[in-house]
């Protein structure tokens, strides 16, 4: 139950920040698609081996 | 966002520079009214804002690309530009679109601070980020048009509507951006599962299954687009006759008040027929009747002279005259004394037939009379009923016109066609939505199959250390995904509530009639009345609904931007630029809508013609106008015998809307 509560805690976490990146982008209309998808990779590719790394 | 000034040079019908300066500063009069006949720069000026931010007109605007003044052009000049001076996050913005005297187009914005004018990296990357073209067609708006967000047709307008203003469009790129991240580990996972021999075979069996899923999910979407296509096509059949079944109704109204007129007028051949039946039978009587009236004096009054019988017989006196004798045996001559007296007498005496004919008539006077009084009192009764059923015949014939009027230019038959396809498009969907929960079963059985397909993968994939721990990202994006799918959905859902909320209570205060509106699950506008039956909504009162669905939005952003919450971007508080929005509304409406105007957004920038403008309404708006102006026609044509033309200002003042004579055809910005 812990786990669960700890993983969707994580979940919360991750989509502030992508929600953050996608607001960041947004608010400045770049419209570079490219570098849009590339950042958000990186956040993406980040969180994941720093915080899923104690599940892997 | 605030206007500040907007400021045109030879931009369309305005010649040479004109300024119009917005009312900004008291919250109380947020409104700059603008007043202006058909076709003066109304529209224009509110394309000028569009233009200037945007290089976008609205859809209606004709000859888009001639921005230059014709008579500024006639002059031998190039230049024209649209200057606005906005107010956004406590800074001071020029925006200047325009073309130079060289004939160069330019887009520029200089922030201004401390009076100095710093120029703007990226002009474009600014206006996306103060307002982004799709939500500023909801503030800049064009009432003619307006209906466009009520209207049956525009549930995708009203869906995309809702969604900008409520700030889910950043969610949904943040979904998107997961999907193409998810793919991506998902092949990664897929070369190291092919690496494996058992791995493989499960992986095939699992692509396989895959495949048939999309094929399947393909189909679904394709009968959703099939089931929408015919919703629609339903529903414009169903609009067209919720209208016309109400003409429907009229001409069942209307034949069967036929069908009662020509009964009546049955009856009434039928009543003159007993008229004449009358005649027949009492006419004798009636004729006698006055007979008696004339004889019976007469035969009465010779009975109290003592006239009748009279005293000497007829016979008597004939035989005497044609013996020429007296009755002393005495005999006369011809035209003697005695001859002219016995023919005298003659005159008064009277026959046995006369004496008996005259106590005969007295003896049948009570017969005819009661027969008189019978036939009179039948005569009566006849027509009496014969006025009743003129009456009736009148009155039959003014609502058969009634009915007549409501129906011209109605097509009958059309309407029974269609009340036969609805039928056909009835039957096609219940066939293609039996299709689709039978698709929809597969699909949950298929999703099963994927999903022991995946496990049996990560079983055998278990023991690679690498493949286990892409599988866990994977596992944890798709978990984000849906959640940030949930989330969104019921944000969603949130607002529709809301602002179907404020949408009814805007209703309730500003409509005339008693309706509900329900916002669907796919965003559909309806209108249903106190019955909860589903009706049919007029021009005005698309365009009324619409206004206030603007309303309802912008109230509900700006209630939320208050309680923002992270998965959402901040909401656009801008101004409303209105032009003529009480075009297709009626007065009643007129004012609902005047009344609702100040209380929609922080400044409203209101431009109305000579008709939407009458006294009532801008009474109404009048303790909330903070700036007032007029378009001046100036043309060079002659008045001749046209009368002048006046536009009334909110203060009364009358003001000659075209100026006759004029050295050049231009509009002119005037405050009051």
């Amino acid at each position: 139950m812990v786990e669960k509560i700890k993983y969707l805690e994580k979940i919360e976490l991750f989509l502030k920040e992508l929600i953050k990146i996608e607001i960041e982008f947004d608010k400045n209309r770049k419209n570079q698609e490219s570098s849009r998808k590339e950042e958000v990779k990186k956040m993406v590719e980040k969180f994941l081996n720093e915080r899923l790394s104690d599940e892997t | 966002m605030k206007l500040k000034k907007i400021e045109l040079k030879n931009f369309r019908q305005y010649f040479g520079i004109q300024v119009l300066e917005i009312a900004n500063q008291n919250k109380e009069k947020n409104i700059t009214l603008i007043h202006a006949e058909n076709g003066v720069g109304k529209t224009a000026l509110l394309n000028s804002i569009l233009w200037c931010f945007y290089n976008q007109t609205t859809e209606k605007f004709e000859n888009k690309s001639i921005i230059l003044n014709y008579e500024a052009e006639k002059q031998g000049a190039k230049d024209f530009y649209v200057k606005i001076l906005i107010e956004h996050n406590n800074f001071d913005f020029e925006i200047s679109r325009g073309q130079d005297s060289l004939g160069a187009l330019y887009f520029n914005i200089h922030k201004i601070e401390n009076g100095k004018y710093i120029p703007i990296k990226d002009p474009t990357v600014l206006i996306d980020s103060i307002m982004p073209w799709d939500i500023a067609v909801y503030f800049f708006f064009d009432g003619e048009h307006a209906e466009t967000f009520a209207s049956e047709k525009n549930k995708k307008n009203v869906a995309e509507a809702i969604e900008n203003m409520i700030g889910c469009n950043v969610a949904n790129v943040g979904v998107s951006d997961l999907k193409i991240i998810i793919k991506k580990y998902t092949e990664q996972y897929n070369q190291l599962v092919n690496l494996d021999k058992s791995g493989q075979e499960f992986l095939k069996q699992f692509e396989n299954i895959e495949n048939e899923l999309k094929e399947k999910e393909n189909k679904l979407i394709e009968i959703k687009l099939e089931i929408e296509m015919v919703v629609s096509k339903r529903e414009a059949i169903a609009d067209s006759l919720r209208n016309t079944r109400a003409a429907k109704e009229i001409q069942i109204q209307r034949e069967s008040l036929e069908n009662e007129l020509k009964i009546t007028k049955e009856n009434k051949c039928r009543e003159e027929a007993e008229k004449c039946k009358w005649i027949e039978e009492y006419g004798l009587d009636l004729l006698a009747r006055d007979l008696f009236k004339k004889t019976i004096p007469v035969l009465e009054k010779n009975k109290s002279d003592g006239k009748l019988p009279g005293s000497i017989a007829e016979r008597l006196l004939k035989e005497l005259i044609t013996d020429m004798k007296c009755i002393c045996k005495r005999h006369f001559t011809q035209d003697s004394e005695e001859h002219k007296e016995l023919l005298k007498l003659l005159k008064t005496s009277n026959s046995n037939i006369s004496i008996e004919r005259a106590y005969r008539l007295n003896a049948k006077l009570p017969i005819v009379n009661e027969n008189n009084n019978k036939g009179m009192a039948k005569l009566t009764n006849l027509k009496n009923r014969i006025v009743d059923i003129n009456f009736k015949i009148d009155e039959l014939e003014s609502k058969i016109g009634e009915c007549s009027n409501k129906l011209k230019g109605l097509n009958l038959e059309e309407i029974s066609e269609k009340e036969f396809k609805l039928e056909e498009k009835n039957k096609e969907l219940n066939q293609l939505n039996i299709k689709l929960g039978k698709l929809e079963n597969e699909i949950i059985i298929c999703n099963d199959k994927v999903d022991k397909s995946k496990s049996r993968i990560a079983h055998t994939m278990s023991s690679n250390k690498e493949a286990s721990n892409i599988k866990t990202k994977i596992d944890f994006l798709e978990n984000a995904k849906k959640t940030l799918e949930n989330k969104i959905e019921s944000y969603k859902n949130e607002a529709r509530v809301k602002i179907q909320e404020e949408i009814n209570s805007l209703l309730l205060a500003n409509f005339k009639k008693d309706f509900v509106v329900k916002i669907e699950d796919n965003f559909r506008l309806k209108l249903f009345n106190k019955y909860d039956q589903l009706i049919g909504k007029s021009g005005g009162e698309n365009q009324l609904l619409s206004l206030i669905f603007i309303c309802a939005l912008i109230k509900f952003s700006i209630k939320k931007a208050s309680t923002l919450e992270n998965l959402i971007v901040p909401n656009t508080i801008a101004p409303l630029v209105l032009d003529s929005p009480f075009g297709q509304l009626d007065r009643a409406y007129s004012q609902a809508v005047a009344l609702m105007l100040p209380k929609m957004t922080e400044q409203v920038l209101l431009l109305v013609s000579s008709s939407q403008g009458d006294r009532e309404m801008i009474a109404s708006l009048e303790n909330h106008i903070g700036s007032e102006f007029v378009l001046i026609s100036h043309t060079t044509g002659s008045k001749g015998d046209k009368s002048n033309d006046y536009l009334t200002a909110s203060n009364g003042k009358k003001i000659i809307a075209t100026k006759y004579n004029q050295e050049i055809n231009k509009t002119i910005l005037e405050k009051i």
